[in-house]
């Protein structure tokens, strides 16, 4: 073994060391307070858990349709807003966007009843009223991410006359493609009945445990390499952490939305048969007209983009657009790409339908 | 794919060899690493640069193994197995609450589902008084309205 052999070996060692200790001192000893969701905003409605967050406009004038953000019931909303410079809040502010944004807050057990009739037709509703009532608007324009756009399609489809527009994010409709989370929770593979009657409301750590599982090398080995790797990066760092934070922060999900969910969307796809009924109510996707993006994430592993794909052809608006990004499901809110090139876009497609009320 | 139809026995098989091929894969890459610097007469080869091989071993390994697990998590094998762990540790915790909020009543001492009870009654009256703010903020416009007039 020759000596620069061994030289190499000890600088290398030493590096290691080095990045090993930093690596020690940022995760444990002393984790750098990660300050998310920081744009301005105040609270202007509340209920039980909910709770509705008005943006500060950043421009003199706004334009005259609000715009109501609904995230899923799973994870916290403020991957929306999630530092300066990393936030799709932030965009759509400097725009001109009078902005809303429902957070759903953490779910007690005495919340374990909550079902989709209570979620679509008391909460989203009443956001709505009072977000009419507060800009004097009388209509909304609604964006929903994820689970939360499978809710604002419902939604829309019970109250088209309250919504101007609709923008899905990544939002699953037919839950009978192919894909990891529409297996899982099929009929044979998950007894949601037994699983609900027995926990109540969906326990955090059963989401955490489930979504790492769906690619276990990523999430538990490779994310943590690329971050040792990347360790000396000030900007990779902070948006690492504002990441980590976000993910490990779990919340439970009321366990009747959770069952009826799995049972009408996952197990039944009531959606697309049409045949989904909301406190006796059918929401047909047909009674939805009125102007629709939808967003969907290229690589998205969550919602598998043949599931949203299917909703532009379920409804009746005739100005409708879909855009594929390449991005995967978490990615399209927070990758710097995204926010440097679709959100503006997301932004003017918007104004554009905003203008008069 | 209903539980019946799984062939267990192949799907086993089909990991394993999807596993067995990223090990081996990764210890081809490795086996054929230069000379570490030197031959067995101690006359100098090639500079042996170890760390951008071990990177190159773990990126194999890392790749290799990414697709076997994911492979193994999107069978339905796993999803029906997962299924009945799940269905078995409800039952289980199902179970042992029942023994427990019994236990409480017995003694008389409140369980968690009595003041869970109490906390939804407040949520309730939270939503009527809402449901009032707003009519009573109602009734004062249309109040105005017609004093105006």
């Amino acid at each position: 073994m020759s000596i620069n052999y061994l030289n190499s070996m000890i600088q290398e060692a030493e590096k290691i060391k080095h990045k090993l200790s930093k690596a020690i001192d940022m995760t444990v000893v002393n984790p750098p307070d990660v300050k998310v969701g920081m744009t301005p905003h105040e609270v202007v409605f509340t209920e039980n858990k909910l709770r509705l967050l008005h943006y500060h406009p950043t421009q003199k004038n706004t334009h005259p349709v609000p715009l109501i953000m609904i995230f899923a019931l799973i994870n916290r909303p403020y991957i929306l807003d999630l530092k300066p410079g990393r936030s799709v809040v932030e965009v759509l502010i400097d725009k001109g966007i009078d902005l809303y944004l429902i957070d759903w807050g953490v779910p007690g057990d005495e919340d374990k009843d909550l079902n989709l009739d209570h979620y679509i037709n008391r909460y989203i509703h009443k956001v709505v009223e009072k977000v009419k009532k507060i800009s004097g608007a009388n209509q909304v324009s609604i964006l929903g991410y994820c689970m939360g756009g499978t809710m604002s399609a419902m939604y829309t489809s019970l109250y088209q006359e309250e919504v101007k527009n609709l923008i899905l994010m990544t939002t699953g409709i037919d839950f009978k493609v192919e894909g990891t989370l529409n297996l899982w929770g099929d009929k044979p593979n998950f007894d949601v009945d037994k699983f609900v009657d027995a926990y109540g409301n969906v326990p955090p750590e059963f989401l955490q445990s489930s979504f790492l599982f769906m690619k276990p090398v990523q999430n538990m080995v490779s994310k943590y390499v690329n971050f040792y790797e990347n360790i000396d990066n000030v900007n990779f760092v902070e948006n690492f952490m504002a990441m980590e934070k976000w993910l490990n922060d779990n919340i439970p999900v009321a366990g009747e939305v959770f069952r009826e969910f799995v049972k009408y969307c996952y197990q039944e796809n009531l959606l697309v048969e049409n045949r989904l009924r909301i406190d006796g109510k059918l929401v047909d996707l047909k009674e939805i007209k009125c102007s629709v993006l939808n967003l969907i994430a290229e690589h998205d592993h969550l919602t598998p983009p043949k599931s949203s794909t299917i909703f532009n052809k379920l409804i009746s608006s005739e100005d409708n657009e879909t855009i594929i990004y390449p991005s995967g499901h978490i990615g399209l809110s927070v990758s710097s790409r995204s926010l440097r090139d679709l959100w503006p876009r997301v932004a003017d497609w918007l104004i554009k339908r905003s203008k008069s009320n | 794919m209903s539980k019946e139809n799984i062939n267990y026995e192949e799907y086993y098989k089909g990991f394993y060899k999807i596993w067995e091929r990223s090990i081996s894969d990764a210890l081809e890459m490795w086996k054929k690493r230069p000379s570490q610097g030197g031959n067995e007469a101690g006359e100098k080869t090639q500079d042996f640069d170890s760390v951008t091989y071990y990177k190159k071993f773990y990126e194999t390994w890392e790749k290799t193994t990414s697709e076997a697990l994911e492979k193994w998590v999107n069978s339905p094998l796993f999803a029906s197995n997962m299924g009945k762990i799940i269905e078995k540790s409800s039952e289980l915790k199902k179970n042992f609450d029942e023994v427990v909020e019994k236990g409480l009543k017995n003694m008389n001492i409140p369980s968690k589902g009595d003041i869970d009870r109490i906390l939804n009654s407040i949520n309730k009256i939270e939503e009527k008084i809402n449901d009032l703010t707003d009519m009573v903020d109602e009734l004062k416009i249309a109040n105005k309205k017609r004093s105006r007039k």
